[in-house]
């Protein structure tokens, strides 16, 4: 028993760790390929190819003043950058990265914090309250820039996340569960048993909905430099702007872990035959795919504007959505028979 | 109309967005190192401003105001003297050049009847006080010492310029090898 409460601290511990360490380089990774897409080197200076980048952007953070504006309320202006990140980091809990069980010094080590028969829906609750942090930030601030990114974050992150939930729900009736590793189960035997293919609409819709709900571009509404300064964060400096910042990429990695697991089987080898490379292995392949692509988008694609984006959401995604869980109903429904 | 729908639903501008952007992610980079990796200046460079001398050594600045009067930024001072040594020789006992107000445009250069004056491809320079930019005429001296290949070369394709335009042999920059006394 205590056994097994010091191993999931080390997977907790670990986790933890890998988690923060992947945000700190996506940054330097973001740099890098916007800027190879743009025919520049990106950072080049700390260290060798520019590798120590986001070492020196964290001391650079942690040593800035915290300033807070003499008009904001300073209690939630301290708390919405934790509100914000807290969920974000929360969310790793649920998500398996590996298959089996393995033992190292007599601890017993799951490939996953938490199995629990909700995990999807935690998931969805946790990336909720996300939006919180944002919307409370950006009245805070008491700044007109911060008031309209975060009403434009509330917005665009409720409308969105009805269309990301709506999506997941077609992978919820073909596999019988919301254990995200029973669904990752359901899918093993190679890539033609991965849901992406009798989903596919879900998995596009699930994807744009995803970018949509990390404010990323072509939907950084809330963000809109050019418009709105920084969005809800223009009067954050020093470590509670880079909390936002984290948030943003945990938050990033969180749909790309979803995308992989209910579309792309997880962890699982798109041929049997290639099962000799671990399980966690194909995970990360696959969820750096989709953080590969969320870049990828940004250098490709300008900013919607509001009303195209709310319209884009509310009658194009979501009676599709509602389509694609209708016709996997009935299909899944006579099939079974 | 089938062929709108289809492009609509499955992404066809998007995907040649995405085709695009992912070229240029192997092409070449335009960007260069600059204090590692310097780039090559062509002659005609308009760096920073210095003073010639004569194959013997004797500054061919004569103090004639007109680079003075034709600087268009009024970034020029000249005082100039009769030679304390040479008699019937005048020269500048005072020439003061503010880079900071200089637009380097050259026009000092054309106007200069004795090619005293020429651009060479220094532009690093740099102050942390306006003084530090206000250039004597020894310092622009020491500049063209520096740089004297450069200034060479300047005035040389001026000259070539000047020639392919008016339709003349050559332009109005002469390198006579005389010294004029001293």
């Amino acid at each position: 028993m205590a056994n097994d409460l010091i191993g999931a601290l080390v997977v907790m511990l670990g986790v933890l760790f890998v988690v923060l360490t992947m945000i700190a380089y996506l940054t330097y990774l973001e740099r890098k390929i916007l800027g190879f897409m743009q025919d520049r080197l990106g950072p080049m200076e700390v260290g060798p190819w520019g590798l120590l980048q986001p070492l020196a952007d964290g001391i650079k953070l942690l040593s800035k003043e915290d300033i807070i504006p003499s008009e904001a309320n300073r209690a939630i202006f301290r708390i919405a950058p934790v509100i914000s990140l807290v969920p974000a980091i929360l969310a790793f809990s649920v998500i398996p990265f590996g298959h089996d069980s393995f033992s190292i010094l007599g601890l017993t080590l799951h490939p996953y914090i938490a199995d629990i028969n909700v995990g999807i829906l935690l998931i969805l609750a946790l990336s909720s309250i996300g939006a919180y942090g944002i919307l409370l930030g950006g009245w805070a601030s008491n700044s007109k820039y911060s008031i309209l990114g975060a009403l434009r974050s509330a917005a665009q992150v409720i409308s969105y996340e009805l269309t990301a939930g709506m999506s997941v729900i077609g992978v919820l009736i073909l596999s019988g569960s919301m254990s995200l590793v029973k669904i990752e189960d359901a899918q093993s035997g190679g890539f033609w048993h991965w849901y992406i293919f009798p989903q596919i609409v879900a998995f596009v819709i699930y994807v744009i909905s995803g970018i949509a709900e990390t404010n990323r571009t072509p939907f950084d509404l809330p963000e809109a430099e050019s418009e709105l300064v920084a969005g809800f964060f223009t009067e954050y400096s020093g470590m509670r702007f880079s909390l936002y910042y984290l948030a943003e990429y945990a938050n990033m990695i969180i749909v790309s872990s979803i995308a992989t697991i209910l579309f792309l089987g997880g962890w699982n080898p798109p041929l049997p035959a290639l099962g000799f490379i671990p399980p966690v292995i194909w995970f990360l392949v696959k969820v750096y795919f989709f953080l590969f692509f969320f870049f990828w988008i940004r250098a490709t694609l300008p900013r919607l504007r509001y009303d195209q984006l709310m319209r884009f959401g509310w009658k194009i995604m979501l009676p599709v959505s509602f389509a694609n869980i209708i016709v996997t109903g009935i299909a899944a429904y006579f099939l079974e028979r | 109309m089938l062929k709108k729908f289809l492009d609509t639903i499955l992404f066809t501008e998007i995907g040649q967005g995405l085709k695009l952007t992912l070229r240029h992610m192997f092409m070449k980079k335009v960007t260069s190192q600059y204090p590692r990796e310097k780039l090559v200046l062509a002659d005609g460079y308009r760096g920073f401003i210095a003073h010639r001398r004569y194959d013997d050594g004797v500054e061919r600045c004569v103090g004639c105001d007109l680079c003075e009067a034709i600087c268009p930024a009024k970034a020029i001072r000249v005082v100039s003297d009769i030679h304390p040594e040479v008699p019937d020789r005048r020269y500048a006992r005072e020439y003061t050049l503010d880079f900071t107000r200089c637009i380097f445009c050259g026009f000092c250069v054309v106007a200069c009847p004795v090619n005293a004056l020429s651009m060479t491809k220094e532009f690093a320079h740099s102050s942390f006080t306006r003084n530090g930019l206000i250039y004597s005429k020894e310092q622009m001296l020491a500049l063209g010492d520096r740089a004297g290949a450069d200034s060479d070369a300047y005035l040389k394709v001026r000259n070539m310029w000047e020639a392919e335009s008016s339709g003349k042999d050559e332009g109005h920059y002469h390198f006579p090898p005389i010294s004029l006394g001293g």
